[in-house]
């Protein structure tokens, strides 16, 4: 049986890489991606939908999707 | 002669901290008041100031207020809850003990409310008023209370390093003298040294909800090392919440199956009647869960959650309105989960319908009452120890039978432990450690991450859920149904051997599902030992309490590699309540 996972969705053109959404992930879901030098959403399957990133994010471009 | 330095930065301190957490840095910042040059490092797999389950509870403390009466709350909880398990002195201990706490953090620059005196404003409780004793109180704090803990430490010249997993502890004959551990996203090894180790990054979960982080590494690396653990058989969480619709963290509800009736207030069944008119809601009157299997097996299910009376609703409203204190950081939080609803909810709100989860959250460690484990050097804190420090005796601890217990432990056991475990470093000196012993454990941690194809953390999970997870292991144990769920954890660790890792994420993973099998090991284990149903545990097959032969502490340790349990009586002589 295939997990349902959340959908984060980061607006990288808003993303000002202040990192603080990486900060407030308490499962390694939001990692840095030195290529694009913005947050992404490494591993969406280990989010327990807490939304302390979206919370964290000063730009607020940062939209967790439940899996519902 | 190779040196120990090929293998791995080397680290060398006097205090590691294991978990960055409140309990963590409570110990940390308490550390350092005993000593100011004591050398501490506070180490996290994720990142201190928003790690652990601390951030995203229900942000309450418990607390008795200097004035209510700590005997009649130890007369209600010995007899009610803990049901003669509990080690009275330190449950008179935590009881007192759990204002200092308070005023401790707020010392340390942790928010909460004032009454126009100055005073740390006390709230009384939410709930019902028929299971609402007056020491049922709370001290409200916000989501981002480690934030300011991480910055006291800092000034206090903690040292915080972020991303690293310890997976193993260092021993040297009985004493540990430090651990190991790997960064989570750029693989580096690290070995850390230390004349004195402390155990604060959580208990045995099963990775979900508020305690997915918590998957009990450290538990589990202390029973490896041959600790002593205590109580496993009464760690059975039972959750709630609303079935495909409000599913976050905050909203599952950790409920025990004996002393939360008055969640009856908030159910009814499919007929509407409510479950608090058809059921005891007495605290110690009959077996929550098996009320409501009950009512589902009768026809009358499902059980449905009354939205508009909930806590979910009411529980910052209520909160807020008494103290007057907004907490920002939560409030803005549990908009933003109402507002999921709303966008993405597809059941109607304010009827939906209750979903249970039963599983073990083991926080085992036994520990005195300084915290301290059965292992030199090696002390264990907060939701690592809470039912092994057993003061809160047959029950799941946390919550221990009390809401924003966890809180109140964690604190309460850093400011108990701290002392001790200071002691402890300034008086012996840094260990040798030999460079054989962490090759061979770094080659074990790595190992997932040789494999190509096998078995993947995420499929472990799995298997390991659906191994442990059938509600009879919890609620209609017998011998039969107990050596069967033992036998199906068998089997999903002889399949952990060919765990792999494709990154330092998933290397991670697989170390924390490692150290999950051992939470409902220990509680089945624990649980067949026990020929008896007391508090949280309940046996079909043994249904009454056995006072005569059982009040004993169950004890589990690891002998030559095999899972060992063996009885200590509880010196009910000695404590002051006793059986009548």
């Amino acid at each position: 049986m295939l997990k349902k996972i959340a959908r984060i969705e980061i607006d990288s053109d808003a993303c000002s890489g202040c990192k603080q959404c990486i900060e407030a992930c308490f499962m390694d879901v939001i990692r840095w991606d030195e290529d694009l030098q913005k947050s992404s959403a490494a591993y969406p399957e280990d989010c327990q939908l807490c939304l302390f990133c979206e919370d964290a994010c000063p730009e607020q471009c940062i939209e967790v999707i439940p899996p519902w | 002669m190779p040196r120990i330095e090929e293998l791995g930065e080397v680290i060398t301190i006097d205090m590691l901290i294991v978990g960055g957490s409140i309990g963590g840095l409570s110990t940390a910042i308490r550390a350092k008041e005993e000593s100011p040059d004591l050398n501490i490092l506070v180490v996290d797999k994720q990142t201190v100031g928003w790690s652990g389950a601390a951030p995203r509870g229900g942000m309450v403390i418990w607390v008795l207020s200097p004035e209510d009466d700590i005997e009649r709350l130890m007369e209600f909880h010995v007899n009610n809850l803990g049901c003669f398990l509990n080690d009275q002195e330190l449950l008179f201990e935590y009881s007192r003990g759990a204002y200092n706490a308070i005023e401790k953090i707020a010392e340390w620059g942790v928010a909460m409310p004032r009454d126009d005196g100055g005073n740390i404003e006390i709230t009384k409780v939410f709930q019902p008023p028929h299971f609402n004793p007056d020491y049922w109180s709370y001290v409200c704090v916000d989501t981002d209370l480690l934030v300011p803990l991480r910055k006291t430490a800092r000034q206090k010249g903690v040292k915080i390093l972020n991303k690293v997993q310890v997976v193993e502890l260092l021993k040297e004959e009985d004493r540990v003298i430090g651990a190991v551990g790997f960064n989570i996203v750029d693989g580096r090894f690290y070995i850390f040294k230390a004349k004195t180790t402390v155990l604060a990054n959580g208990l045995c979960g099963n990775r979900e909800g508020l305690y997915a982080a918590s998957c009990g590494e450290g538990v589990a690396a202390a029973y490896r090392a041959g600790a002593e653990m205590r109580n496993a058989e009464f760690s059975n969480m039972v959750m709630f919440g609303m079935r495909g619709g409000y599913t976050s963290v905050g909203t599952y509800y950790t409920i025990s199956f004996i002393n939360k009736p008055p969640m009856y207030t908030l159910m009814s069944n499919a007929s509407g009647e409510r479950l608090s008119n058809l059921y005891d809601t007495n605290p110690a009157g009959g077996n929550f869960l098996l009320n409501i299997e009950n009512e589902i097996n009768e026809g009358r299910g499902p059980i449905y959650i009354d939205v508009e009376e909930s806590m979910l609703k009411n529980q910052t409203d209520i909160l807020e309105t008494k103290s007057h204190w907004p907490r920002k950081k939560f409030t803005s939080i549990e908009r933003r989960h109402m507002d999921k609803v709303k966008k993405y909810g597809k059941n109607p709100i304010p009827k939906a319908e209750a979903e249970f989860k039963v599983m073990s959250n083991c926080s085992p460690v036994k520990v005195d009452h300084h915290m301290k484990t059965t292992l030199e050097g090696l002390w264990a804190i907060g939701d690592t120890s809470m039912g092994g420090s057993s003061w809160a005796g047959a029950i799941v601890a946390p919550p221990g039978g009390m809401c924003g217990s966890g809180l109140g432990n964690a604190m309460f056991a850093a400011l108990r432990g701290a002392p001790s475990a200071t002691r402890y470093a300034l008086e012996t000196e840094t260990p040798e450690i030999k460079y054989s012993d962490v090759k061979s454990i770094k080659e074990k941690i790595f190992a997932p991450m040789g494999r190509k194809k096998g078995l993947s953390p995420d499929e472990a999970i799995l298997a390991l859920k659906e191994a442990t997870s059938p509600i009879k292991y919890y609620l209609h144990r017998n011998k039969t149904n107990l050596e069967k769920a033992l036998s199906k954890i068998e089997e999903v660790k002889l399949k952990l051997s060919d765990l792999y890792a494709e990154d330092y994420h998933g290397l991670c993973k697989c170390h924390e599902v490692s150290s999950m099998t051992l939470g409902p090991e220990l509680n089945f284990m624990a649980a067949l030992t026990r020929t008896e149903s007391r508090g949280t545990h309940f046996r079909e097959d043994y249904p009454e309490r056995d006072d005569k032969n059982w009040l004993k502490w169950i004890i589990i340790k690891q002998e030559a590699g095999k899972m060992k349990a063996h009885t200590e009586p509880v010196p009910i002589e000695k404590y002051k309540i006793k059986l009548v």
